[in-house]
């Protein structure tokens, strides 16, 4: 069978009964609202809300102020300015700072050594110690490169006092203070905002898990309830139709929900998209029908429900972190980099990155549309097998 | 007293025969816990992001942008791998993703720095991941501050001070950052942990709710108590299927917790005695959380569509990624009723930075209350199903007995 055939009016409207079933087995049992619309909206609130500061903010820290000094208390104060920081404790010690740090209190801490004042101006060159926990990695980063640019401006401004005092002239100043000045771009999010990096990929994460659950789940629970023969003569035996028919309303509910959050998130929440949203768009589409092709492609080769079905969750689960977005697929092994391919959301990623991120078009980035369009074919060398197990359960 | 504890035995027994004979429960404790610590862990093997290769323009051609460019590449998160022409150039290797960063170097670069002159030195980084946003804003950073500070001392040694008199005016305040745990800064090294927290977490919940959907399918009244003698006491029954998952899942957090983080080099500093102690009332309240969910399942496909789906908000509510502080309350909250939230937390402090269990002391009371609170819920929804399945079985027998409740 070609494959133009299933785009022919013809052919979508033999599968009508199918889908005319489907409708009405949907609304006889919550769970296939729950999985289709409940779940997608709760995750897309939940992503939205969670991190709706974009970063997180006022990070506890303490301070070990051993010098108390103008030049210490100043430092302590830039801290406490800082929007990103929030310090819950003064502490005596590192002993007392570590310890504060393994209850959790604190994410980190800063020593001021005593004298610090007195020997920075003699010219001896204090050294202000600072601890950041890595067990927690990104809030400990941001800690990191908070006290860091603290630290750096207070050993500036010192710089500045004596250099002002011998009478240079601002430009002057910055010249010689920071000869090489950095000017940072991050296009696509200029305000490196944590939230854009997860919400709009790890939604539709989640998405792709639950459409393959879905998708399994549907085919399977004809065979289970024992109406797979009721199903198959609907649309008088065609499998093909039967699953098009059966399947199409939950392409169709999906795509609304992947329409419901990109919409949510670049035009509600401003998210940056350089490239055209449509193009976003249409990818997220081509991910359901191509999540969708998957899970059939599983079934067929499992042909067992229940084994399909853990099966299926399996793959999906790990379907996060191949799709590149939080530890980039290039730093893995070999063989995992060649296993990534398999997985739609790898290429919703793809073109995500190229077009929301770098501002190309669809037709610049036609090669992950392509290959979405061809999960399509996956599971069709497979449908005889399926068939079989579809009637099998039928006698 | 001695035929309660006969039952509880065969309660148990018959448990882990079901547990046994079942290819979805089996896949789901076993492989599960024993494959995807081992796939996540190879899969955030190679966890820092080294020499990300980047876009160079050099508009300057000088000694001093080639010094900046060789100190660049020396530094190790990024590599210089293509050198452009124009910028249109660098944002096509950018495009075509053979570079995740761009450094523009201006045309008077070289010039500035001779004549005293602040330069700026421009970069884009690929935003497509953290890691490479991170790995080029540090690269950078130092390189101009190292190229800098050089400068400054160079400076003023030629204005007639003494090196260490150049330094000291130069950087008068020095600071040094030490990273305390996960030193190495590994992505693995800070997710894997509470990872496995959550396989243990995710595989018990999923597993008992299906054990229970199973049985509920198994009798023809989809009751989940069966019609029998034996199973008349709710304490019995609860207390028999709690201890027969206990004593699986004792076993395995010792390869998933134990083993694995020794394997793979994963942080290991705690005392795993005080990891034990702390494991065992998350194992108790995880199982009485799934058990007093398992009441609301019929269907044992149901279990693993709604809480598969799980697995992925419940990292985020445990606080690894984003402080538990800086969520918005209602998530907070919803966050405190799940033992995995404890349980991760309690797990990192203990594993990864060696904390004592006195320093877990609010993880672990919360534990032991939802422990109980759980328990007490279990055996009211259990209680419940008894009552049903006796009003069942005495309709079944045509003596429909009111004084039974």
């Amino acid at each position: 069978m070609s494959s133009s055939r299933f785009y022919h009016p013809a052919f979508i409207r033999s599968c009508g009964p199918v889908f005319r079933r489907e409708c009405n087995r949907m609304l006889q049992h919550p769970i296939y609202l729950v999985m289709t619309l409940l779940l997608p909206l709760v995750c897309y609130a939940f992503f939205a809300s969670m991190m709706r500061d974009g970063m997180p903010m006022q990070l506890p820290i303490a301070v070990v102020d051993q010098d108390n000094s103008a030049l210490s208390r100043n430092i302590v104060r830039q801290i406490g300015a800082s929007p990103q920081l929030r310090i819950v404790s003064h502490l005596g010690s590192y002993t007392e700072g570590r310890d504060a740090m393994q209850s959790g209190h604190i994410l980190g801490f800063i020593i001021l050594p005593a004298d610090m004042q007195a020997d920075a101006m003699a010219g001896r060159r204090p050294e202000a110690a600072f601890y950041a926990n890595n067990s927690y990695l990104i809030t400990g980063s941001l800690v990191m490169r908070d006290l860091t640019t603290i630290t750096t401006l207070a050993s500036a401004s010192l710089n500045v006092g004596i250099r002002s005092g011998r009478g240079q002239s601002p430009m002057e100043i910055a010249a010689s203070v920071q000869p090489v000045a950095l000017d940072f771009h991050a296009p696509g999010n200029p305000w490196a905002n944590y939230s854009i990096y997860l919400s709009t990929i790890l939604s539709h994460g989640l998405l792709q898990i639950l459409i393959l659950l879905a998708t399994v789940y549907v085919v399977g629970v004809e065979m289970k309830n024992g109406t797979a023969g009721q199903w198959l003569e609907t649309v008088h035996g065609s499998l093909i139709r039967a699953l098009v028919g059966k399947l199409l309303p939950y392409t169709l509910l999906f795509s609304l929900m992947v329409t419901a959050g990109n919409t949510l998130f670049f035009k509600y929440l401003h998210f940056p998209c350089n490239g055209s949203f449509f193009a976003v768009q249409l990818a997220g589409i081509l991910m359901v029908v191509a999540c969708q092709a998957t899970g059939i492609f599983i079934f067929s080769l499992l042909g067992d429900f229940r084994i399909a079905l853990t099966i299926a969750g399996v793959f999906g689960v790990l379907g996060i972190s191949f799709s590149g977005l939080t530890f980039p697929i290039e730093i893995m092994d070999t063989p995992l980099q060649a296993f990534s391919w398999i997985y739609p959301i790898r290429y919703y990623f793809y073109v995500y990155q190229a077009v929301a991120l770098h501002g190309l078009s669809a037709f610049q980035a036609f090669l992950p549309y392509l290959m979405l369009t061809a999960f399509v074919l996956f599971p069709l060398p497979l449908l005889w097998r399926l068939k079989q197990v579809v009637q099998s359960v039928q006698h | 007293m001695k035929r309660a504890i006969f039952d509880l035995f065969l309660i148990f027994r018959e448990e882990l025969r079901s547990i046994f004979s079942d290819s979805t429960i089996l896949v789901l404790f076993f492989v599960g816990t024993l494959v995807y610590p081992l796939l996540y862990s190879w899969i955030y093997n190679n966890e820092v992001l080294r020499d990300a290769p980047i876009a160079v323009v050099d508009l300057s051609h000088s000694a001093q942008s080639r010094d900046y460019i060789r100190r660049l590449d020396a530094s190790p998160d990024v590599a210089v791998a293509c050198r452009c022409a124009s910028m249109t150039e660098a944002r096509q290797y950018l495009e075509d993703r053979k570079a995740h960063g761009i450094v523009l170097i201006p045309a008077a670069f070289g010039d500035d720095l001779v004549q005293g002159r602040q330069t700026t030195v421009s970069a884009y980084a690929d935003m497509s991941s953290f890691l490479y946003y991170k790995g080029l804003l540090t690269a950078v950073n130092f390189t101009g501050q190292g190229m800098g500070g050089e400068i400054q001392v160079k400076r003023l040694m030629g204005a007639g001070y003494t090196s260490e008199q150049a330094m000291t005016m130069a950087s008068p305040l020095p600071a040094v950052f030490t990273p305390l745990y996960n030193t190495g800064g590994g992505y693995a090294g800070f997710l894997i942990p509470a990872v496995l927290v959550l396989v243990v977490h995710q595989t018990l919940l999923m597993g008992i709710c299906i054990l229970a959907a199973i049985n509920r399918e198994k009798n023809g009244f989809r009751l989940l108590v069966p019609m029998s003698e034996r199973y008349h006491g709710t304490v019995r029954i609860v207390g028999g299927k709690a201890l027969a998952y206990f004593s699986i899942y004792f076993m395995l957090i010792f390869y998933v917790l134990f083993l694995v983080p020794r394997m793979f080099g994963l942080p290991h500093i705690g005392n795993p005695l005080s990891g034990y102690l702390f494991l065992v009332p998350f194992l108790f309240a995880t199982i009485f959380f799934a058990m007093m969910i398992s009441v609301c399942f019929r269907e044992r496909e149901l279990p693993m569509l709604l809480l598969l789906f799980l697995s992925v908000p419940l990292l985020f509510l445990s606080g690894v990624a984003w402080p538990l502080e800086s969520m918005p309350a209602f998530w907070r909250w919803f966050a405190y009723l799940i033992p995995s939230t404890h349980g991760v937390q309690g797990f990192i402090k203990i594993n990864s930075m060696g904390a004592t269990l006195s320093q877990v002391r609010p993880e672990y009371f919360a534990l032991c209350l939802q422990m109980m609170v759980y328990l007490i819920a279990t055996f009211l929804a259990y209680r419940y199903q008894i009552i049903r399945a006796q009003r069942v079985m005495a309709k079944e027998s045509g003596i429909l007995d009111t004084g039974i409740s």
